[in-house]
């Protein structure tokens, strides 16, 4: 059904544009009828879509409430979804994409980090804003880039927190680290190596392993080898959750940390039945009743952990556009600079000089009867 | 030592997960000296339906072995279907001549297209009042068009033998259909297997061996062995034999190639569908794209062993499985794949066949 309305979005565009219904605006940026196009991208398909979905159906929610008292300055809103299926190359293509769409003002995404990185770079040139719900790489904002923001932690906040509980709450003394080479998830365990060696704590291992693999018996073997008492993954819930039930299969018995890149059902489900000593830093659960019911009301499922930042950058996005007055891009990327006390879901948000939330706090999960609760820190 | 024991297991279970898929590949291979990339997509298709028929049947209590006997027979069939319809549209209008459809191939895609109208849209939660409708529609629509496009094509088909290049050219395009399509009704998402066999281990001084890796491995060795018996002995391997040497002189014997076409097919589809089931249960999780990726794999093991030879292939597989298990275990688990395409390409140099030599027709 996403799918068919995405074609039908990018058929309506492309025809919109071809049909000569375009107008340039007095500012020199144009718009297409009586709409503005506010671009989503994530992986919307391939092995993460559950991400790129949910963050489609959080932004949609928020398009739709905004439409429904009016629009912004007059026009209604419309998103423009754009798959990077989670992959680098893609997401440039995408954010080319955005770019060169008339009348798209703004863009909510992307969601790994290596994805996001890339396609800043092109969303700059075009000074065209950024908002991501998910990206936690540090590099992200620390390029310097005035268009980008995020409304995620960072992993060099995620990383201390996860090493921290594994020295403090584990009583960890030895850790083998994996990681699945991508921005994010490099970057995830590297973060996590600095604060756990930090800690005295002994690093008997840190290996990449590829993306999309399926079989990792052959390094879990390695690792159970040198008895590490704690395992931790920089990566994604597809590959974890392999690691995870095929490191209990192994008869390894150590404790498994990750980052909020495995805070999905999904990992859960991969897991299976041998669910105990799985520790996931993951975002700070923001129990927005309202927005969980709209949600579940109209998509018969639960958003992802994500679902709710999704939500609050679109809805940045486009209080900034109705601030700025404009739909000049130039225009927008200062008025989400300017955001201030932004009422989100979570509370009050306020971008830092480099794009950072100012608030957005991490906490560590573990696994009870198929869902993640938080794991409640001893004094 | 038990940890390079462990690894030479991981190694022999994962080799025999190639090799078994690298099977269909090679008996395609001996008969019509044809890669038949679409292989990897029936096994991806034998997992789907697998997974399918667990998901189905494991709420309702049904003992392991019944659940996995039923996922497997579906699958045989599903996958069957699959196998010798690619055969009949896309290879045998190449191979031979087009055809008109008959009767009953036009009703069965008719049923398959139905089939596959309802499940998308009871995957989707929308099967409902006049989608039921619908589905018949849209089959016998298709399986109208279908019909009515061979019949143009069989206006004046004579019999041909076209260049190899166009067969492994549609054998491609078969791939990336098939791919697509079940990304179409499927989604992209990875699916998660439910878990039904027993979770047995048993330890051999600190060698942890698992019910499913026994599996694996005693399955692909009894599907060779059955495979280089029908090959060999039987007479409806020879007759298979003949049509890979020389397929005019066989027709001229008495051989209904056609058929031994269809059989080879057929035979290819049920090693494509247990190995679907197995990559299922053994891999837990699965999407459109695994058939594509195992197959790479199991392409390179076969052609290690020396294609068309189906010991060879078992050979490769278990060489490939084994070099990458010990190439991640004392290298670095990133590199494997490196290690086992550099293995290839020395093996080639050396011994330009594969291992076991290439069973070309001549030889047979």
């Amino acid at each position: 059904m996403k799918r068919r309305m995405a074609v039908g979005t990018v058929l309506a565009l492309t025809l919109a544009g071809c049909g000569g219904e375009t107008t340039t605006n007095a500012d020199g940026t144009t718009a297409t009828g009586g709409k503005i196009f506010i671009g989503v991208a994530g992986p919307i398909s391939g092995a993460q879509a559950v991400f790129g979905e949910d963050m489609i159906r959080s932004a949609q929610l928020a398009v739709d409430e905004i439409n429904a008292q009016g629009g912004v300055l007059g026009k209604t809103i419309e998103i423009v979804p754009g798959d990077d299926q989670g992959d680098a190359r893609q997401a440039a293509t995408v954010a080319q994409k955005m770019t060169s769409t008339d009348g798209l003002v703004g863009v909510v995404g992307h969601f790994n980090s290596g994805c996001s990185i890339p396609a800043s770079q092109v969303y700059k040139r075009a000074d065209l804003v950024m908002l991501s719900p998910g990206s936690t790489s540090p590099t992200l904002t620390e390029q310097g880039f005035k268009n980008v923001f995020r409304l995620v932690g960072r992993d060099d906040q995620q990383g201390p927190l996860s090493a921290n509980f594994a020295i403090q709450q584990l009583k960890s003394k030895t850790v083998a680290i994996l990681n699945d080479k991508t921005a994010y998830g490099q970057g995830l365990a590297e973060a996590f190596r600095k604060s756990i060696e930090a800690g005295g704590v002994k690093v008997v291992i840190f290996e990449g392993v590829n993306q999309g693999e399926r079989d990792f018996r052959a390094v879990l073997t390695k690792i159970k080898g040198l008895n590490p008492d704690s395992l931790f993954f920089g990566g994604v819930f597809t590959e974890a959750g392999l690691i995870v039930s095929q490191a209990r299969e192994l008869g390894l018995t150590a404790n498994f940390l990750s980052g909020d890149g495995t805070q999905v059902q999904s990992f859960i489900d991969t897991v299976g039945t041998k669910s105990s000593k799985i520790f996931v830093t993951g975002v700070r659960t923001i129990n927005s009743e309202e927005f969980l019911a709209t949600y579940k009301s109209k998509y018969k499922e639960s958003p992802t952990a994500f679902g709710t930042y999704t939500y609050d950058a679109t809805r940045i996005l486009l209080a900034a556009i109705a601030r700025a007055g404009s739909v000049d891009r130039v225009k927008v990327t200062e008025a989400v600079r300017a955001t201030k006390d932004f009422q989100g879901l979570g509370g009050t948000i306020n971008f830092d000089a480099k794009g950072d939330p100012a608030t957005a706090p991490f906490d560590v999960f573990t696994v009870q009867d198929k869902k993640f609760v938080t794991v409640t820190p001893t004094a | 030592m038990d940890q390079f024991l462990q690894q030479l297991l991981n190694g022999l279970t994962l080799g025999s997960m190639y090799a078994l898929i690298a099977l269909g590949y090679t008996m395609v291979y001996g008969i019509l000296e044809l890669i038949n990339f679409a292989h990897g997509e029936v096994v991806m298709i034998g997992a789907y339906v697998a997974l399918g028929v667990l998901v189905l049947t494991v709420p309702l209590g049904l003992p392991w072995y019944l659940a996995l006997l039923l996922a497997l027979v579906v699958a045989v069939l599903v996958c069957c279907l699959v196998g010798v319809g690619i055969e009949r549209l896309a290879y045998r209008p190449l191979l031979s001549k087009t055809e008109p459809l008959t009767l009953l191939e036009t009703g069965l895609l008719a049923l398959t297209g139905t089939g596959i109208y309802w499940l998308a849209q009871a995957l989707r939660g929308s099967l409902v009042g006049v989608q039921w409708a619908l589905g018949p529609v849209v089959g016998i629509g298709g399986a109208g068009v279908v019909w009515l496009l061979y019949r143009w094509l069989a206006r004046k088909s004579k019999s041909r033998r076209l260049p190899r290049l166009s067969l492994l050219i549609t054998a491609l395009g078969m791939s990336i259909f098939l791919q697509n399509a079940v990304r179409l009704i499927a989604g992209s998402r990875d699916q998660v297997m439910p878990e039904v066999l027993p979770d047995l281990v048993w330890d051999f001084g600190g060698v942890q061996v698992r019910l499913i890796q026994v599996v694996i491995i005693g399955v692909s060795v009894v599907l060779m062995a059955g495979l280089t018996f029908l090959i060999q002995r039987t007479k409806l391997g020879k007759a298979m034999r003949a049509t890979a040497q020389d397929m005019e002189a066989a027709q001229l014997m008495g051989i209904n190639t056609v058929k031994i076409i269809i059989i080879t097919f057929i035979l290819g589809s049920i090693l494509g569908a247990v190995a679907g089931l197995l990559f299922g249960l053994f891999f837990k999780s699965i999407n459109f794209f695994i058939g594509f990726q195992a197959g790479l794999k199991a392409f390179t093991a076969a052609v290690l062993g020396g294609i068309g030879n189906i010991p060879g292939a078992m050979l490769g597989g278990l060489l490939l499985g084994i070099l990458e298990s010990l190439a991640a275990g004392y290298f670095a688990s990133e590199w494997k794949d490196v290690f086992a395409f550099v293995t290839l390409v020395v093996v080639l140099l050396f011994r330009p066949a594969g291992l076991l030599g290439e069973n070309v027709p001549e030889k047979v």
